[in-house]
């Protein structure tokens, strides 16, 4: 394959246009084609060749395709694309249930020389990757438990967005926004095997939850505890990871208002016989000032297409996985 | 960039206690008017962070004058003493003679709780981080006590240790605990430390040039220092009573420091402030002299407001890169010699 790559884009709203951006500074992508039903956004994506209907991208010459459709679309264009001998980088989720993404896994076997690469750029996030550093090290032991808030307002139009109709997007603010946490929880500590939950539609008149707390067991007896919101009115992202020595918490994400906060991480260790107060180890706090994530996780998927390297993460594994616990949350307060 | 805030409950008396801090004060002053006393000995400087000539004086202390760089706003010593009697103070001088048998030897125990033993899973983070893990070699420059390699060793990342450069009188204590004593150099290290050095040195850049030098390809450089960018520096300006020559010739900012560090040909990953004493020395330095006078905010806050209140300004100060103890952190990149 040459060193250059040419990229078309189904789905230019406002993810879209977050991922095109990181392509225009790549150097080896080009995105040469894009469709999306609302010509208003063809507007942002200057010398790409736009249309309303997406076969004018898979049927074009492009060697990938990045898909960011609202969920109920997403299913069908990542196996439209694969079908169609395209690499495909796809939005997370991967549709609106299990079985979606068990239809897309059967497209990637049909063609094994594609690659498929799903978005959970949490993962790439500075305190997500030094979080996961420290954890590996093994410094602070092993992990004894985990606990996850990750919410945001709704705000003004929420009723009435995409997100909220249950038809375009399969469910509510856990399959939008908690997936993420869950993602993260697999990344730090594997698989869960025992959910316990309690989903409510506490505030908003939607069709599907705003709220879902969960416990999650390993088979290792390492519990998380999820929240995820779509009622927390100041914006929050917190996960904790305490360990056998020390503890670290990832606090705020960087995102582009900053609603999250400053994105820290703090690291202790657990000091009883180091002469410090039990309860009040030493702590530092970093901060970061830039969000790395959506350009390496670019970057992670133009190397695997360009190297023919596996996809080590956000592959089809790990969505099946995430969504699997997903539906287990929603299916045990059912 | 990372920025970073500590808190550990750190008191300026655990780590420099008063009657041993005024006796080395005491000592470094006399043996410097002993050592430096020829002014025609001494040797003019453009700036050791950003090396603009562009200055004007800050400041004058026990006859030495402190200059401001009009580029960086780095404050330093020029003229001063030269490299040569430099090193021939740090080998004779009765404040150093103290500083290894007396201070740093009573205070080793709260430097390694408070200190170095945070300082060392800070240098393990970032070589899990950045390090080359081929490189296992790992060097202090100019080290004044055995505690540091201490606690390098208890992370388990170096097969050897080199001190380059120590302070007279550590033979017998370093070699104990298998530190390879150097007074040249070591090359391909994985990592290289220098603690408090920088302000003291003849030409920082010479330093920080001889740590590139000495490293590895992504080989790490860690290194502390005194900033004029801290709040307790601005505020007490030339009445800092712990700031004195020749310990304290170069007092970079922080834009100074990140210059040197990138003229050096080095890359930073963290240059951070995680100082947690700014408000306690300048309350102290206030209390000690009641000729400074600091604004009425200041004293307000230090005479007004609790524990808790001072801890929140010190984080502030840490999260904004505005306390005095700086860090860095910064790697030799391929293909640039050092």
């Amino acid at each position: 394959m040459s060193e250059q790559l040419n990229i078309g884009m189904i789905g230019l709203g406002k993810m879209g246009l977050i991922r095109y951006k990181e392509l225009l500074k790549h150097p080896h992508t080009y995105v040469t084609h894009g469709a999306d039903p609302n010509e208003a956004h063809f507007a942002e994506y200057h010398g790409v060749e736009c249309s309303t209907d997406p076969a004018h991208v898979l049927e074009s010459d492009v060697d990938c395709i990045m898909i960011a459709t609202p969920n109920r679309y997403t299913p069908g264009m990542v196996i439209a694309a694969l079908d169609a001998g395209k690499h495909v980088f796809s939005e997370k989720p991967p549709g609106c249930s299990v079985d979606d993404i068990e239809r897309i896994i059967e497209a990637e076997k049909r063609n094994p020389g594609l690659k498929l690469k799903f978005g959970f750029n949490h993962r790439y996030h500075a305190g997500i990757q030094e979080a996961k550093r420290i954890i590996d090290s093994g410094r602070l032991g092993r992990i004894l438990w985990m606990r996850g808030v990750y919410g945001k307002a709704g705000g003004e139009g929420f009723e009435d967005s995409w997100r909220s109709d249950k038809d375009m997007s399969g469910s509510g603010i856990l399959l939008d926004q908690g997936i993420h946490m869950l993602d993260l929880f697999r990344y730090f500590s594997g698989d869960f095997t025992e959910v316990k939950s309690m989903v409510s539609t506490a505030y908003w008149d939607i069709p599907m939850e705003d709220n879902a707390f969960a416990l999650l067991r390993d088979e290792q007896g390492t519990v998380a505890m999820l929240h995820s919101s779509s009622t927390q009115w100041n914006h929050k992202f917190s996960l904790e990871i305490y360990c056998s020595d020390g503890l670290l918490s990832v606090n705020g994400i960087l995102s582009s208002t900053r609603s999250y906060g400053d994105e820290t991480i703090s690291v202790a260790r657990r000091q009883f016989d180091e002469g410090f107060d039990s309860g009040k180890p030493q702590i530092e706090t970093i901060y970061f000032d830039t969000d790395p994530s959506w350009e390496l996780e670019v970057e992670n998927f133009v190397d695997s297409v360009l190297h023919d390297k596996a996809i080590v993460s956000g592959t089809s594994e790990d969505a099946l996985k995430v969504m699997e616990l997903v539906f287990k949350i929603y299916n045990d307060d059912r | 960039m990372k920025r970073v805030v500590v808190e550990s409950g750190l008191h300026d008396s655990a780590i420099r206690p008063q009657t041993l801090l005024s006796e080395f004060r005491r000592l470094s002053i006399e043996d410097a008017k002993s050592f430096f006393s020829d002014p025609k000995e001494l040797v003019e400087v453009a700036c050791p962070a950003c090396d603009s000539d562009q200055c004007h004086e800050a400041f004058q202390k026990e006859g030495f004058h402190f200059q401001e760089c009009e580029e960086c706003k780095s404050v330093y010593v020029s003229p001063r003493p030269s490299k040569v009697a430099l090193a021939h103070y740090y080998q004779e001088s009765h404040a150093t003679q103290y500083r290894v048998e007396h201070f740093q030897r009573e205070t080793a125990e709260a430097r390694r709780k408070y200190l170095l033993r945070a300082l060392s899973n800070w240098l393990g983070r970032i070589v899990d981080e950045k390090g080359n893990a081929q490189s296992r070699t790992f060097v202090d420059m100019g080290s004044n006590s055995s505690v540091l390699f201490d606690e390098i060793q208890r992370l388990g990342l170096f097969d050897s240790s080199y001190a380059v450069n120590p302070l007279p009188g550590l033979d017998v204590e370093l070699a104990k605990i298998g530190v390879t004593i150097s007074q040249g150099g070591v090359s391909g290290a994985g990592a290289i430390s220098a603690l408090h050095q920088l302000e003291n040195q003849f030409s920082p850049f010479d330093m920080v040039k001889a740590a590139g030098d000495m490293l590895a390809i992504n080989g790490l450089f860690f290194f502390t220092t005194r900033t004029i960018s801290g709040f307790d520096l601005q505020m007490l300006w030339d009445k800092a009573p712990y700031i004195f020559v020749p310990e304290h010739l170069n007092l970079l900012s922080v834009e100074g420091i990140d210059r040197l560090v990138h003229r050096a040909g080095l890359n930073i990953i963290e240059l951070s402030t995680p100082g947690q004493l700014d408000l306690e020395l300048t309350a102290q330095a206030r209390k000690a002299d009641p000729s400074i006078e600091l604004p009425h905010f200041i004293e307000y806050l230090i005479e007004q407001r609790d524990e808790l209140a001072h801890n929140d300004f010190q984080a502030y100060l840490q999260k904004h890169r505005l306390s005095s103890h700086v860090r860095v952190a910064a790697y030799r990149p391929e293909g640039i010699d050092a």
